[in-house]
């Protein structure tokens, strides 16, 4: 057996790292636990340095189990960045937690080790059990402020889904073997050449998709999204929305770009109806939330639809764009959410209700809210509008005209429904005016978000390059 | 014949996971998901798994189960009725299921299974536990591990739920 300890070394720092906090907590005399979140959050940057200097070291492991290439890479430090600032807003929040218990910060960090073995799974063996490690690390995770039952609802109904689907998957995954004859990605690839298209595959294709539609939110395992979005601690509804979604991204991309890329002609128009009703589901059914984490959830759903359209579309282009969105989902995604728990922490609620005349309260808050809402929506010039125009884009090259229509349709209704927020930020007056204190490393914190989605939608040229360049791994 | 006694274990297996979620009392459910495990450990032994088989019996049946109605007993859930709590969506599950079967029975009687049939002669395969060990600590040694990590978190995940702190 070959074992090239260089690729996964990233890993093994990531998890000596949740067993050193772990450790730490027995350590720590009772009381508040903010340093252990600090060790999580420079034992990440070392593992952004481990990854970035091992890069170059590419190709497979472990039995060909454990793949690196410049796709893992990318996705691997997005999850990392996405756990540094999952674990600065934990640290914010951890005194809105009763009973808080320091395995919080170990448990993300662990939720992050698992993200990063999807990232790399190369076998649908490897990927059935990091996908389970992740789900079992988030079921803990939702329901952690288990004194309020809507935590406790959002963990079970979250965990019922999740078994539904990883069953539903796992049933795929045995239709694709009998189909193939193996559970590797390229094995199953060299397979499928000069093979008639059977019911075995086609069964296996559906309810992979549909099992793996739980991990991405969209239809039909989309109903969990809402509930525990809200009734989740706010940094674990920023990791949903953020990181697993970005995971079963790579799953997919995997999936049906490497593993069953030459039977697209097959799936095209099942994944593009999927990504359709997901788009118009997500988009219409955010526009009457009264939560603001509920509204982005719902947000997050039609997202789900936008990435499926890269999916569909099946290209370089349209794999590409995926990355490159998922890279500005998650500033914006982080911008809004650490927004919204120092709002929570100063306030005590999330409904939209309360954000009435923040501008006037709290500038800088109102400004992240307004920057992150509008790239989450698509507006020039930020990041998600070079996003969406990616895909839409990639769309259209494939000929899937009335797809990219969707997509533009529901664009213009997430601005809609974003809009509604900001015109009660900006143009309403509060009810009252107290300022809303925000700390000066919050404040530098924010402002660097801001300005990373700015740059991500004024100058996008390197980064869309590096995406481009790296999307080409996967045909 | 070994046919005959698939289709015995198999339709017995089915049934008996159809009386699980069928009947109102949770301890009658626990004792046919006993039953229904194990047929599947009957089904592993004619695939030539007995290492499998072994395993279903003792982790499943004997484990998991049991602890499981001693959860069942000793919350004393008897009583409860899950039938108070489902609002009338039988009929639609029931036409969902078997349009689902339909579909599924309609691809596979299309489909015929060309795929070459695993490298493991009748030979290899009276070595089955020593195959399986051999496998897992070799090819499959990453997922191996990965699933040591899980088991950990869902440990870790059982106490910090469950524990109290106490003032």
């Amino acid at each position: 057996m070959d074992v090239n300890i260089q690729m996964f070394l990233p890993e093994i720092v990531v998890a000596f790292l949740a067993f050193a906090i772990l450790a730490a907590d027995l350590l720590k005399p009772r009381g508040e636990r903010k340093s252990l979140a600090r060790l999580g959050i420079i034992g990440s940057l070392v593992a952004i340095n481990v990854l970035v200097l091992t890069a170059d070291i590419s190709g497979t492991t472990l039995s060909g189990l454990f793949i690196q290439d410049g796709v893992s890479v990318f996705f691997k430090i997005l999850f990392l960045l996405t756990g540094i600032f999952i674990l600065y807003m934990a640290q914010e929040y951890e005194e809105k937690i009763k009973n808080f218990k320091g395995e919080f910060y170990a448990l993300i960090l662990f939720a992050v080790l698992a993200m990063m073995f999807l990232a790399s799974s190369n076998d649908f063996i490897s990927l059935y059990v990091s996908l389970e490690f992740l789900a079992v690390t988030l079921y803990i995770l939702a329901c952690y402020t288990k004194e309020e039952s809507v935590s406790v609802e959002a963990g079970l109904k979250y965990l019922i889904t999740g078994a539904l689907a990883s069953g539903v998957l796992l049933y795929g995954i045995t239709y694709l073997y009998g189909a193939t004859g193996s559970t590797e990605f390229s094995q199953i690839k060299l397979a499928l050449n000069g093979k008639n298209f059977s019911g075995f595959l086609a069964i296996g294709l559906i309810l992979v998709v549909l099992g793996l539609s739980f991990k991405i939110a969209s239809i039909p395992f989309h109903v969990w999204a809402p509930d525990v979005y809200q009734g989740a601690p706010t940094p674990i509804t920023a990791l949903l929305a953020a990181g697993s979604k970005a995971a079963g991204f790579v799953m997919l991309m995997r999936v049906m770009f490497t593993a069953l890329g030459s039977i697209r002609p097959h799936w095209v128009l099942f994944i593009s109806v999927i990504s359709a009703l997901t788009l118009l589901f997500g988009n219409l059914a955010a526009m009457p939330q009264k939560n603001i984490k509920r509204m982005l959830a719902y947000a997050g759903i039609g997202s789900a639809g936008y990435l499926l359209m890269g999916i569909a579309a099946g290209n370089t282009l349209g794999s590409g764009a995926i990355m490159f969105y998922l890279l500005t989902y998650l500033f914006a995604i982080a911008g809004t959410f650490l927004a919204i728990v120092i709002f929570y922490n100063s306030e005590g609620s999330d409904s939209i209700d309360a954000y009435t005349g923040l501008s006037r309260r709290s500038p800088i808050l109102a400004a992240t809210l307004f920057i992150g809402l509008l790239s989450l929506a698509g507006v020039p010039p930020l990041g998600g509008f070079i996003a969406k125009l990616y895909l839409i884009a990639a769309v259209v090259k494939e000929g899937l005209i009335w797809l990219a229509v969707v997509g533009v349709l529901m664009a213009i209704a997430a601005m809609y429904y974003f809009l509604l927020v900001i015109k009660r930020i900006y143009l309403w007056q509060p009810k009252n005016d107290t300022p809303i204190k925000v700390s000066p490393i919050n404040k530098a914190l924010l402002y660097s978000i801001n300005i990373a989605t700015l740059v991500l939608g004024i100058y996008p040229g390197p980064f869309t390059d590096w995406v481009m360049a790296i999307a080409k791994v996967l045909f | 014949m070994e046919l005959i006694f698939f289709y015995i274990f198999a339709i017995f297996a089915v049934s008996s996971a159809i009386a699980v979620i069928s009947l109102r009392n949770p301890v009658h459910s626990a004792v046919f998901l006993m039953v229904c495990f194990l047929q599947v450990a009957a089904i592993f032994i004619l695939l030539r798994s007995p290492f499998l088989a072994a395993v279903q019996v003792f982790v499943y049946v004997g484990a998991v189960m049991v602890l499981f109605l001693f959860a069942v007993m000793v919350l004393d859930l008897g009583k409860e009725r899950f039938g108070e709590h489902l609002h009338h969506q039988s009929p639609i599950a029931i036409i969902i299921i078997i349009g689902l079967v339909f579909v599924m029975g309609l691809g596979l009687a299309k489909a015929k299974l060309d795929a070459p049939i695993g490298k493991y002669t009748e030979a290899a395969m009276a070595k089955n536990t020593e195959v399986m060990g051999e496998l897992l600590y070799t090819k499959y040694v990453f997922p191996f591990e990965v699933v040591s990590l899980l088991l950990l978190i869902a440990l870790i995940g059982a106490i910090v739920l469950v524990m109290k702190e106490r003032n």
